[in-house]
C-alpha cells in the first residue's frame, strides 16, 4: 500500500469519473478501480460515495447507464460520457489546470514557471 | 444469511428511504456488484472470504453514510434541499406543520366577527408573534442542526407557544372590552353549548400560517440549499 495515501476530497470526485470514462464505457466497480490505479493507490476513495455521484452526473446529462446483459452472472450498469460529459469534462479540466498553475506559481515564491528567480 | 455483506446490504435495503422501490432496487443491486467484485479480487489475492468481506466494506464505507448520499442523489432532482438528511431540519418543518394543524384548530374559538377596538383582529397579532419566534429559532436550529438544534427547535415551539398564548390572553382581555366582540364571544360559546359546534374561521389563518410556514421554511434552510456535490 502507498505510504502516502491520502483520500480524495469529495468535490474531485466528478471530475475523476468523468475522465476516467473518456477512454470508453465502464462499470461502477471499474471506475473505482481505474482511479486508484492511475493513482497509484495514491488516493483513497471512499468507494460508497462513487454511486450518488454517478447519479448526479447522469441526472446532469454528463453520463448515460444501461444495463448490460453478462454472459455469465447477472446484468452490469454500464456508463458511458455523453456529448454534454464531454464539454464538461473540457472545462473543468481546463478549471483544474488554471488552479494548479496559480497555488504551483504561489508555492514558488510568486515564481511562473520557467521564469528565473530575481 | 449472516455474511458481512449480505447485513450490510439488509441494512443499505432499509435505511433507504423516500425514493422509489424500483430505484432503490437498482442501487442495491450496483452496490452488490461492486462489493462481490471486490471480494472476489481480495479472495484471489489470498485473503479470507470473511476477512475479504470485511475489507471490501471498510473500503466502501459506512452503511448510514452511503444511504443518505444516495438519498440526497434522489431528491437532489426535485428539492434544492437536503432536509431528508438533516434531522434538526426536518423537525423544524414537522414543527411547522403541526403549528399550521394545530393553532387554526384551538383559537379558532377566539375568531369572531367583531375587529375590536383597534379595527384589526388582534388575535391575528399573537399568531405573528409565534411563528415569527418560532421562525427566528427555527432559522438558528436549522444552523445548528444535531441535537442543539433540536433542542433549539423544541424551544421555539414551546417558547413561542407559551409567549403566544400570553400574547392571546393580554390582547383578548383587550378585544373583550369592546361590548360588540363580548356579545359575539358569548354568543359563540352559546353555540358550542348548544351543541351547534366551534365557531371556526379556519380558512385565513391557514392561509396565513401556511405563507408563514413556507416563508420560515425557506429562510430557515436556505443556508443549507447547495447542490449535493459527491
Amino acid at each position: 500500500m502507498n505510504p502516502n495515501r491520502r483520500d480524495l476530497p469529495k468535490n474531485d470526485l466528478p471530475l475523476l469519473i468523468l475522465a476516467t470514462l473518456e477512454d470508453g464505457p465502464r462499470h461502477g466497480y471499474g471506475i473505482a478501480r481505474a482511479i486508484e490505479g492511475v493513482s497509484e493507490s495514491a488516493l483513497r476513495l471512499r468507494e460508497g460515495s462513487l454511486y450518488p455521484a454517478l447519479r448526479v452526473l447522469e441526472q446532469d446529462g454528463y453520463l448515460q447507464s444501461e444495463w448490460e446483459v453478462q454472459p455469465s452472472g447477472p446484468a452490469r450498469k454500464v456508463y458511458t460520457l455523453t456529448d454534454s460529459g464531454r464539454a464538461e469534462l473540457q472545462k473543468r479540466r481546463a478549471e483544474w489546470e488554471q488552479y494548479a498553475r496559480f497555488i504551483g506559481t504561489i508555492l514558488r515564491g510568486g515564481q511562473k514557471p520557467n521564469e528565473q528567480p530575481a | 444469511m449472516n455474511s458481512p455483506l449480505e447485513q450490510y446490504l439488509r441494512q443499505l435495503q432499509q435505511r433507504l428511504r423516500f425514493v422509489p422501490a424500483r430505484w432503490k432496487g437498482e442501487q442495491i443491486a450496483e452496490v452488490r456488484q461492486h462489493l462481490e467484485a471486490r471480494v472476489e479480487e481480495l479472495v484471489a489475492s489470498g485473503v479470507a472470504p470473511r476477512e475479504a468481506e470485511e475489507e471490501a466494506l471498510r473500503h466502501f464505507g459506512g452503511v448510514g453514510q452511503t444511504a443518505r448520499s444516495l438519498m440526497v442523489a434522489w431528491w437532489r432532482q426535485f428539492l434544492p434541499l437536503d432536509v431528508v438528511t438533516r434531522r434538526a431540519a426536518s423537525v423544524v418543518v414537522a414543527g411547522w406543520l403541526l403549528t399550521i394543524v394545530i393553532y387554526p384548530l384551538l383559537f379558532s374559538l377566539y375568531e369572531f366577527a367583531s375587529l375590536g377596538k383597534l379595527g384589526i383582529n388582534l388575535l391575528h397579532i399573537s399568531y405573528a408573534v409565534h411563528l415569527l419566534h418560532f421562525f427566528l429559532v427555527g432559522t438558528v436550529a436549522g444552523r445548528m442542526g444535531g441535537r442543539r438544534g433540536i433542542a433549539a427547535t423544541l424551544w421555539g415551539f414551546v417558547g413561542g407557544w407559551t409567549i403566544a398564548r400570553i400574547t392571546g390572553e393580554i390582547l383578548f382581555a383587550i378585544q373583550m372590552s369592546d361590548p360588540q366582540a363580548r356579545q359575539q364571544f358569548e354568543q359563540a360559546l352559546a353555540q358550542i353549548a348548544r351543541g351547534e359546534g366551534v365557531v371556526m374561521r379556519t380558512g385565513p389563518e391557514m392561509v396565513y400560517c401556511a405563507a408563514m410556514l413556507f416563508a420560515g421554511a425557506y429562510f430557515a434552510t436556505r443556508h443549507q440549499l447547495r447542490r449535493a456535490v459527491v
